[in-house]
């Protein structure tokens, strides 16, 4: 892992520390509902926010002290985003609240067309999150977009993770953070490994194996190879290779022998990348070259006899 | 063999009967593509006299002979609705304007003669009427096996009716004199044609899209595009009557069937998919000669069965066999793909062989989303397969200014130049992943499975990206341009309805497209390419122009002359 005195890694440290310990003792999945957070926007939430969320529904991150999260003061922006939209924009504003979510070949919702690529359609989109009373699929969808307005959203989406009841909307936050600022993009992924959703953990993973900046959080990466699920097993490994985490060798080599062949694959991939020479002396290269599965005894045929 | 029809010629007179051969007691000369049924080749005329003499030598005297031989019968199934009641035509008595049965002939015979009827086979899906509302056997409340009636002196007439696709009977058409003694006896093979999946060498017939102009997007423009080239084959569907679901090729698959006596009958397969498009078959489509049917359990819906998911390629050549209506692909691995019971229909077929792709690494995981067949006359077998290739893309990219600007990009991908896609680690391994174990695999099962040579392979430049909140799955990050239309006109052109790619700064100019050219250059001269605007509406919706489209087609007429080796 890459050691720094920095304080926002100090920071990610502490929430990925933190996140983990919720991990383990925490409850599954479910946490406050957005329309009960401290910070509720219109009045209807600021009454429900007098209500206070339930611990055994609190999502591990959600155990972190709430401070330490909002690194930014976003509510206060986004309000004062959305004021002047009303008054300067009405048709923008109004345009992006009432826009469709529509549903994409696979089946999720998207939100889509020229009124989603606006830098002021960002404020619009959050407060819309937070003040609608959207249905997971509609937030999931809302989250996606929020990248693809170009404008701010990186505080907010890092501070959603601690505050997002729903996995499949976690999820999309991780896959929002990837295009989103450092350090809000790592706060919200170090939350998003430490999930108690593999899902969320999977593409907590998968973001961090794009951003230059994953190594950060090589730790809480090559953690997660051990990882309880395969698909986290299998993410990290593909993020350690992306980042070439020198550090997840030892683990990576481990996986060699996992029982998914995904992990094998992403593993032995992932070696080839962080140091190519050595992989293609590793014993194990020759029980993988006739490896049940054909892709990973495909590849290791590759790194075997290519040059 | 592509006829088993058994020719006699039977003198009759007054006398005892011979043997003719076959005793009719068992329909043998049935089976399945062969000959060796002991009874005379098609052409082998055996003249047959009551007197055991053969015709050879006859005098003038002689009445004229019967010739008891009966063509094999190639019909259709009748689950349509011809006369608009409300039931499945199968049913229900055949009725005048039935045009989905097949009619059998049987010569006038002498005062006093008999015929006697028994079939085998499928009789649950093949009956045999003895003329309009006169069930003879096959299915009917109970099965019948044998039936026996006198003809009129002017002869009779057979109606053969089918309940299913591709089903065989065997039927025995025996003469019995006064006495009950058979007399001649002829097998006739009844068959009804398989549902058959049409390529994209077959003339268009119409297309479908369905236009939307929503908040969220318009296709407008691509719909004037088809408007402009299709004409009158081409309608627009509109979306409001849909819930703008404008994902018309997933939603029913375009088959039929056609008998040797001029009769088609259209299926539209419907997806059980079902989101707001699951009418539109009922609604626009379904009528005589068109029925409507699923397979699979709507309950166990995945997005797998969505009919981009199911294509068919151009007639091919493997390993020797020819399969001239082409081979049914689509994304299966294991228990995972396409529902078990549509893929089963698709097997039973037998004449389009099917066969699995793993599409299991995509977000919505359709075969459409990285290969298609476009025609190409002057290819050695007639067409080329478009395949998706990434290290094609990584070349393409590496050979422009990396500061090209790509504002299309910018907002919707997060990568406003050339030169950020190209410096992208996490994308270039993704992708370099993606054609290691996804496409170079799919490849040479394409090879293998349609008999393919290098040659018959165009690469285009495609690039994947993660779709979050997809489980780690891909969708086309530069628009699938392999997921295109084709579209064959009565003026001998074919043209492409390709997605725009938008690969360019100034987005109004697709002559400055590098992507574009690329694609143009590598496709066959013959064919004329339309880019098309499919951004917003498809494109961001994780789909392209060919999910968008849907298109019947002419069907290819004599299966049981080309393809009967098959069953």
């Amino acid at each position: 892992m890459t050691t720094s005195r920095n304080p926002t890694v100090s920071l990610l440290s502490t929430l990925v520390a933190l996140a983990l310990v919720g991990c383990a003792g925490g409850p599954d999945l479910e946490g406050p509902d957005l329309r009960s957070a401290p910070e509720a926007v219109t009045p209807a939430q600021a009454a429900e926010a007098a209500t206070p969320a339930s611990s055994a529904d609190a999502p591990a991150a959600a155990t972190a002290e709430p401070a330490t999260v909002a690194v930014k003061e976003w509510r206060p922006w986004m309000e004062a985003q959305v004021d002047r939209l009303r008054r300067e924009q009405p048709d923008t504003f109004d345009a992006v609240m009432a826009l469709e979510a529509r549903p994409t070949r696979a089946g999720l919702l998207r939100l889509t067309g020229p009124a989603v690529r606006n830098p002021d359609a960002a404020p619009i989109l959050l407060y819309r999150l937070l003040s609608k009373g959207e249905s997971t699929a509609v937030r999931a969808a809302i989250v996606e977009a929020l990248p693809r307005t170009g404008g701010d959203f990186s505080a907010a989406a890092a501070e959603l993770m601690a505050l997002e009841t729903a996995p499949e909307v976690r999820e999309v936050l991780c896959a929002a953070l990837q295009r989103a600022q450092a350090p809000h993009a790592l706060e919200g992924l170090a939350l998003g490994v430490a999930d108690t959703a593999a899902r969320v953990r999977a593409q907590a993973l998968r973001s961090l194996g794009a951003r230059p900046d994953g190594a950060q959080l090589s730790e809480a990466i090559i953690a997660a190879l051990t990882d309880a699920d395969p698909v986290v097993q299998q993410e990290a490994a593909r993020a350690s290779g992306n980042l070439a985490l020198e550090s997840a060798t030892d683990a990576l080599r481990a996986q060699l022998g996992a029982s998914s062949p995904a992990v094998r694959l992403h593993a032995l991939r992932a070696l080839s990348r962080i140091d190519p020479a050595g992989t293609k002396a590793l014993p194990e290269l020759t029980t993988l070259r006739s490896d049940a599965d054909p892709k990973v005894a495909r590849l290791a045929e590759r790194l075997a006899t290519e040059g | 063999m592509a006829k088993l029809s058994v020719r006699w010629l039977v003198m009759l007179t007054l006398g005892p009967a011979v043997a003719c051969g076959d005793d009719g007691s068992e329909p043998s000369g049935m089976t399945e593509g062969g000959s060796d049924t002991g009874t005379p080749d098609d052409d082998t005329t055996t003249a047959v006299t009551t007197t055991g003499q053969t015709l050879d030598g006859t005098t003038t005297d002689d009445p004229p002979p019967i010739e008891w031989e009966f063509p094999p019968v190639f019909g259709v199934i009748n689950a349509d609705d011809d006369d608009a009641n409300g039931t499945n035509d199968w049913y229900q008595p055949v009725f005048d304007g039935e045009d989905d049965v097949s009619t059998l002939a049987i010569p006038p015979v002498p005062d006093g003669y008999s015929v006697h009827l028994s079939m085998v086979g499928d009789l649950a899906n093949a009956r045999v009427w003895n003329g309009p509302g006169a069930f003879a056997l096959g299915s009917g409340n109970q099965i019948v096996e044998s039936y026996e009636f006198t003809p009129s002196p002017e002869g009779a007439e057979l109606l053969v009716e089918f309940g299913s696709d591709n089903v065989f009977a065997g039927l025995s058409i025996t003469l019995l004199d006064e006495d009950g003694a058979e007399v001649a006896t002829a097998p006739v093979e009844l068959r009804s044609s398989p549902l058959i999946l049409n390529h994209h060498l077959q003339p268009t017939e119409h297309v479908w899209v369905v236009a939307v102009n929503a908040g969220w997007g318009t296709n407008a423009d691509m719909v004037a595009v088809y408007e402009d080239v299709l004409g009158d084959h081409f309608t627009p569907v509109p979306g409001p009557s849909y819930g703008n679901d404008v994902w018309i090729q997933d939603e029913i698959q375009p088959a039929y069937g056609i008998g040797d006596q001029g009769q088609r009958a259209d299926t539209i397969i419907d997806s059980i998919r079902d989101r707001e498009l699951d009418p539109f078959a009922e609604n626009e489509l379904e009528g005589p000669d068109v029925n409507v049917r699923t397979w699979g359990n709507p309950a166990q819906v995945t997005s797998w069965d969505s009919f981009g998911n199911l294509e068919n390629s151009p007639p091919v050549t493997v390993d020797g066999v020819d399969y001239p209506l082409g081979r049914i692909y689509y994304g299966r691995q294991g228990d995972l793909g396409i529902h078990g019971d549509m893929a089963a229909q698709l097997v039973a077929q037998e004449v389009q062989a099917p066969f699995e792709l793993d599409t299991l690494w995509l977000c919505v995981g359709h075969v459409d989303e990285f290969a298609t067949f476009v025609p190409d006359p002057d290819s050695p077998k007639g067409f080329k397969l478009l395949l998706a290739d990434v290290p094609s893309a990584w070349a393409l990219l590496e050979s422009l200014p990396p500061d090209m600007a790509l504002p299309r990009y910018g907002a919707d991908h997060g990568y406003d130049t050339v030169g950020e896609l190209l410096v992208d680690a996490a994308l270039r391994n993704l992708n370099d992943d993606l054609q290691a174990d996804e496409l170079d695999v799919i490849r040479e099962v394409f090879v293998t499975e349609l008999g393919l040579e290098e040659s018959d392979i165009v690469y285009m430049p495609s690039l994947f990206e993660t779709i979050g909140g997809c489980g780690g799955g891909v969708a086309a990050l530069i628009p699938g341009m392999v997921n295109l239309i084709v579209s064959n006109l009565p003026s001998g052109e074919t043209h492409l309805f390709v997605p725009d790619p938008y690969f360019r700064t100034d987005l109004g100019d697709q002559g400055s497209d590098p992507v574009i050219d690329a694609f143009t250059a590598n496709l066959p001269d013959s064919l004329v390419p339309h880019y098309v605007d499919d951004w917003d509406v498809y494109h961001l919706g994780l789909g392209e122009v060919h999910c968008g489209t849907n298109m019947t087609r002419t069907p290819i007429a004599n299966w049981w002359e080309v393809a009967l080796h098959l069953l």
